[in-house]
């Protein structure tokens, strides 16, 4: 099976970069980010499946960054990392486009099967077309 | 993070309490000013309502005393008046008939005691006041006497009223004992006969002024009426004292034209006088009369004025008492609903500003959470491989990252926690029996009570009103409800659960036998992280969002509790919980 492209997005640099060793680690072909800004540029520059986007980051936040890439790169399926208090957001999120959300602190397990959910969700879009 | 948190939220909880200290001397407050309020206002109507009374009652009685005096000088006047012309008149006649003797009679046919005693017969024919008559030569000597007393022969050369007489021609005495002994009044008349001088004297009957002068005495009880001489010595008894010829304590006036009245305050009567000179200003005719006597007739007006006073004071009284307290209590209700309106707005204001404070905080700790779980899972995914797993710590680390998990596990639970007493959760309706929510609710939580040997009794109102509520929401207030009551008995004990219908809602109540909670306590119970568990057994939040949830339902949650006898909890709830809001929604 091909390793799933994954792009992770989150300003909080610990988090983001554990998360993505241990993704790595689970066959996951990731690429991080730290800003919505640096997401839309590489998104622009490299084809992902899936991206995992911070709702709450400075500048560009998790629900404009997940609109430009939508409108970059449709096909890419986005799931939202929410804190408790942007549940809200994670919903709005999902209305604009997102395939789901989970919640922070998240289960890796949980986030491995939405990612999987995600992107055979991409594919069986792709095959329609 | 979590202990400065719990700090930060405590302070504003500390401030509530405060708040909540501050109601409780206000309401003081409030009952000390409104009694005082009451106080006043009841003085000053007091004052309004009486003084008018006073003033109306005092001008009456003070008006018809005033008449009363008035009538009664002008009696007295009258009488003094009348008297004075009577014994003016009656001395007058007396000397004028005395003189008219001397000069039609010689001195030698007077001497003669047969043709004195017919003269007297005649006199006294014609005038009953003169007892005796007497002939006196020059020198003093009584040559003739008839009357009653063995008088012939007496010598009055020395005698005031001879002395007077030779000098005036005409002389009325003044009272005195004389030879006989017995108090009497001469009148004296000279003539001059061939050029001497002789005496024509008659003894006056004192009794006739006597009579003038107690029939000048009027009124109830009656007065004082006497005569006085120049110096001062009484010249008749009077009606109510025998003291003729004493020594009065009268201070004698100068003589003065007329009637004078006065008056004199003594030992409690008011003495009121009519005085006038008579027999050319020899003698103070005095007429007393008490003017209390007089105004016996005022006792009645007086009694009728008290009267009318004890009854309009009474009616004054009790409709001010009744209507100021009727007032003051509605006025003093409607304050303290408003300080616990006031009260309760601060306390959503508090709560609301907890919760987007709880709210903030909990998203700032997420994050690091999110990055210890983080790290703890890659500990965990490095000690898969081979190296480590031979390592002989390997089992203590496996260890340690589990015991990280589990506890951002916990910290996730608290943020849940904290975010479901800050969410905004909306409402849900249904139509909810009572009953049923709370049978649920003890089904769920017997199995605790019973390990605990506590029996939970439920004394539910049958065909109890079904009510429009949220019922997941009811039923987690229960649960807290009923689980502090198992905490706070801890074993052996009873809960009593009760169910009734109450002004077209329902009253839960839940008591517990457990120990109760001093003031200081219930007053806290319902502040966010107030907490008396244990650390790790409470959060502090139940009751808080339950005091939440039914202020949403548009209920109401209060706490009755007394140390060692328990503590039991109200929960109202209306028929609907739309109706509170509709009706908040219509206020402005």
């Amino acid at each position: 099976m091909q390793e799933i492209r994954m792009l992770l997005v989150d300003d909080e640099d610990d988090f983001r970069t554990t998360l993505a060793n241990r993704l790595k680690l689970r066959k996951i072909d990731i690429t991080d980010a730290g800003s919505g800004k640096e997401a839309i540029e590489l998104v622009k520059q490299q084809s992902f499946d899936v991206a995992v986007i911070d709702v709450k980051m400075p500048e560009i936040d998790g629900i404009e960054t997940l609109k430009q890439i939508k409108q970059i790169k449709p096909a890419i399926e986005i799931i939202m990392l929410t804190g408790h208090a942007s549940i809200k957001s994670g919903m709005e999120a999902m209305k604009l486009g997102a395939y789901d959300y989970v919640m922070k602190p998240c289960d890796i397990d949980e986030l491995l099967i939405k990612t999987g959910e995600a992107y055979q969700h991409k594919l069986l879009k792709e095959k329609e077309k | 993070m979590l202990v400065a948190l719990k700090t930060c939220i405590c302070s504003a909880c500390e401030r509530l309490r405060v708040l909540k200290g501050l109601r409780m001397t206000k309401e003081k407050e409030l009952h000390r000013y409104y009694t005082r309020l009451r106080t006043k206002f009841m003085s000053i109507i007091f004052f309004i309502a009486f003084i008018p009374l006073i003033l109306l009652g005092g001008t009456i009685y003070y008006h018809y005393s005033a008449t009363v005096k008035e009538k009664v000088i002008n009696e007295l006047k009258f009488v003094a008046e009348n008297r004075k012309g009577t014994i003016d008149l009656f001395l007058d006649d007396r000397a004028n008939s005395l003189s008219v003797l001397a000069y039609t009679h010689r001195f030698d046919y007077l001497k003669d005691k047969k043709n004195l005693s017919n003269v007297f017969e005649l006199l006294k024919m014609v005038d009953s006041a003169f007892q005796d008559l007497g002939v006196i030569d020059n020198d003093g000597n009584q040559v003739m006497y008839i009357g009653p007393y063995q008088l012939a022969g007496k010598q009055y050369s020395d005698a005031e009223w001879f002395k007077a007489v030779m000098k005036k021609d005409v002389y009325i005495s003044d009272v005195f004992l004389g030879f006989r002994k017995v108090p009497h009044f001469v009148i004296a008349v000279k003539r001059i006969e061939n050029g001497k001088p002789w005496i024509l004297r008659a003894t006056i009957d004192i009794n006739m002024i006597n009579h003038f002068m107690s029939t000048s005495i009027f009124g109830k009880n009656g007065g004082d009426a006497y005569i006085l001489s120049k110096e001062g010595i009484y010249q008749i008894s009077s009606a109510n004292y025998d003291r003729i010829l004493t020594k009065s304590d009268f201070k004698m006036p100068p003589v003065f034209p007329g009637i004078r009245e006065t008056e004199k305050r003594h030992g409690g009567k008011v003495l009121l006088y009519a005085k006038a000179w008579l027999k050319n200003n020899d003698w103070l005719m005095i007429i007393e009369q008490n003017l209390k006597d007089e105004l016996g007739t005022m006792i009645h007006v007086k009694n009728i004025v008290l009267l009318i006073f004890i009854i309009s004071s009474l009616i004054i009284i009790l409709s001010t008492v009744l209507i100021t307290t009727q007032a003051f209590a509605r006025l003093e209700k409607s304050d303290r609903e408003k300080l616990e309106l006031a009260e309760k707005l601060v306390r959503s204001d508090r709560l609301a500003a907890i919760g987007k404070l709880a709210s903030g905080i909990a998203h700032e700790i997420n994050n690091p959470l999110a990055v210890i779980a983080e790290k703890a899972g890659w500990i965990g995914d490095l000690l898969t491989e081979e190296d480590v797993k031979n390592s002989p710590n390997y089992s203590e680390l496996v260890k340690s990252t589990q015991d990280i998990k589990k506890h951002v596990q916990r910290g996730k639970k608290v943020i849940s926690r904290l975010m479901g007493f800050a969410r905004k959760v909306d409402v849900t309706h249904e139509k909810i029996e009572i009953n049923s929510v709370l049978d649920e609710t003890c089904e769920f939580l017997n199995k605790e009570a019973k390990f605990r040997n506590i029996v939970i009794i439920k004394e539910f109102q049958d065909a109890l009103l079904y009510i429009v509520s949220d019922r997941a929401q009811l039923q987690q207030v229960f649960v807290n409800i009923v689980n502090n009551a198992i905490d706070a008995i801890d074993k052996d004990g009873m809960i009593h659960i009760t169910t009734r219908s109450q002004d077209g809602g329902v009253l839960v109540s839940v008591a517990d036998t457990g120990p109760g909670m001093p003031d200081e306590i219930r007053e806290k119970i319902f502040d966010p992280f107030f907490t008396t568990k244990a650390v790790d057994k409470g959060t502090g939040l139940g009751l808080s969002t339950s005091y939440g949830i039914i202020e949403k339902l548009g209920g109401q949650i209060t706490v009755e509790s007394e140390v060692d006898k328990g503590t039991t909890f109200h929960i109202t709830l209306p028929l609907s919980c739309l109706q509170k809001r509709e009706k908040a929604a219509r206020l402005p």
